[in-house]
């Protein structure tokens, strides 16, 4: 490993390997690498297979200083050894690596990531929900504890200088004697006030209870309960975040699809516009659906299916319209006949109102007329 | 061959330089090819135990690791990440250096 190989093991190497001589091994391998210097010389080119390909490249004169001095001074144009090694040597010699590969690095990826400090921080976070599960686990550390901890605490010092003198019969004395604290607080009454649950506790509690020296392990075992509760959390809030996001869809799409059943109406009474009901009151969409209702037989009145080509004539007032900001004529036109060429219906019948169709103003009062064929 | 190769300033390919050496040596081009191969065979167990390769009079072969880093593509602006590896590198000797000059 790390070692300085020079030409003298390859040769021993290559002697032993094809049955010739030492001398002769050696003279091949010069020969070898002086045919390679011989070709680059004379080629500036030479691809030796499984070794790689050697070039010459032609480096320019280029002015440059001299670091000591601050004399500048001229690099004379010169020729330069390249190597390129060929592919299958590169790959054996990458092999260790090979398993890597370049990937895309996500925006908001810090890569300066401080893992440990990350652990504690959840450590953290987790512990205050998870001592309402694991009660038993809980007395050890003091500072995910409320009200009960130092109480606990002191006893369990107690304990365990207790049980280093003692057996494990002590100990589930002990734990009763906890568990009789513990009742009092509402959380933890399932595990304590069950009697046929408390030999099913004790023994797990046996192991982190014989103490101090072991605490270092229940600590890790405490960790490792409270990743994997950490990621059940997570997948929790996942799942009633997909789900909240799924009912906003929802319901966002059933407004769209009422948007979609009265687009007339709505245009219609922009004039004394309607507040949408943002958060959905019962009775209110009960009145909006009657609404719409009603406004779609209007506007089944108050729309015609026109075909252009053909000549009309009015001969009542169909509707009345207030022109919008932004809206023109022809958007009129569509809105009412399905089609924008009969712009000129609706101007002749409102010639009072407009001067000039080229230059309408917002908020004209429009009578659209109901056109039939004139024969 | 060889020598039309040379007038013509034809680059020397791994079969003219197999033939060459053979003639050079009085081998076949056969056992040529073999020593070739097991020579390159050679130095690329030792490469691959990160050992260096000093020829002298020629130059010397090192393994070199590349660190892992972070590029981004100038078109797209994709940061990669690209893992390390190793590489091979090569080191003309100073003789060989003087005398391509």
């Amino acid at each position: 490993m790390n070692n300085k190989i020079n030409i003298q093991e390859i040769v021993d190497a290559l002697a032993e390997k094809n049955g010739i001589t030492k001398k002769d091994a050696e003279a091949f391998i010069r020969s070898m690498f002086d045919l390679i210097e011989d070709a680059l010389e004379k080629d500036r080119y030479i691809k030796v297979k499984g070794l790689g390909t050697f070039k010459l490249i032609e480096v320019e004169g280029r002015e440059s200083v001299n670091v000591n001095t601050g004399e500048r001074f001229r690099i004379e144009g010169h020729s330069k050894i390249s190597f390129i090694p060929d592919n299958s040597l590169k790959e054996t010699i990458n092999k260790p690596f090979a398993h890597f590969d370049t990937v895309v690095v996500n925006d908001g990826v810090d890569l300066n990531m401080d893992t440990p400090s990350d652990d504690k921080d959840n450590l953290d976070e987790i512990t205050e929900p998870e001592t309402v599960q694991e009660n038993d686990d809980s007395t050890d550390v003091p500072s995910t504890e409320n009200e009960q901890p130092e109480k606990e605490d002191s006893k369990q010092l107690h304990d365990n200088v207790e049980e280093e003198a003692s057996n494990q019969q002590d100990n589930v004395e002990e734990e009763s004697d906890i568990k009789e604290t513990e009742t009092k607080t509402t959380e933890e009454m399932h595990d304590a006030s069950s009697p046929t649950e408390k030999p099913v506790v004790t023994p797990a509690n046996d192991e982190p209870k014989p103490s101090s020296v072991k605490k270092g392990e229940v600590l890790k075992a405490m960790k490792e309960d409270e990743k994997v509760s950490h990621k059940a959390l997570y997948i929790i809030i996942s799942i009633t975040a997909i789900l909240v996001i799924a009912i906003i869809w929802f319901a966002f799409s059933m407004q769209n699809k009422q948007k979609m059943m009265k687009p007339n109406p709505k245009i219609e009474q922009k004039a004394k516009p309607k507040p949408i009901p943002v958060k959905p009151d019962t009775t209110k969409i009960l009145k909006d659906s009657t609404a719409t209702q009603k406004s779609a037989e209007e506007v089944s009145e108050k729309t015609q299916h026109l075909k252009p080509g053909i000549k009309y004539t009015a001969d009542r007032t169909m509707d009345e319209c207030v022109l919008q900001k932004g809206e023109s004529l022809s958007e009129i036109s569509k809105k009412y006949y399905g089609s924008p060429n009969f712009i000129r219906y609706i101007y002749l019948y409102n010639k009072e109102a407009i001067q000039d169709p080229n230059v309408i103003h917002d908020g004209i009062r429009l009578k659209i007329p109901h056109l039939i064929p004139a024969e | 061959m060889i020598n039309i190769a040379e007038n013509f300033n034809i680059v020397l390919n791994n079969k003219d330089f197999i033939k060459e050496l053979s003639e050079k040596l009085g081998y076949t081009i056969k056992d040529t090819n073999k020593l070739v191969a097991s020579t390159i065979s050679i130095m690329t167990d030792h490469l691959t135990d990160a050992d260096s390769i000093a020829v002298s009079g020629f130059g010397s072969f090192e393994v070199k690791k590349k660190v892992e880093r972070v590029t981004i593509n100038p078109s797209t602006k994709v940061r990669l990440l690209v893992p390390p590896k190793l590489v091979l590198t090569f080191h003309p000797s100073t003789m060989l250096k003087e005398k391509l000059k």
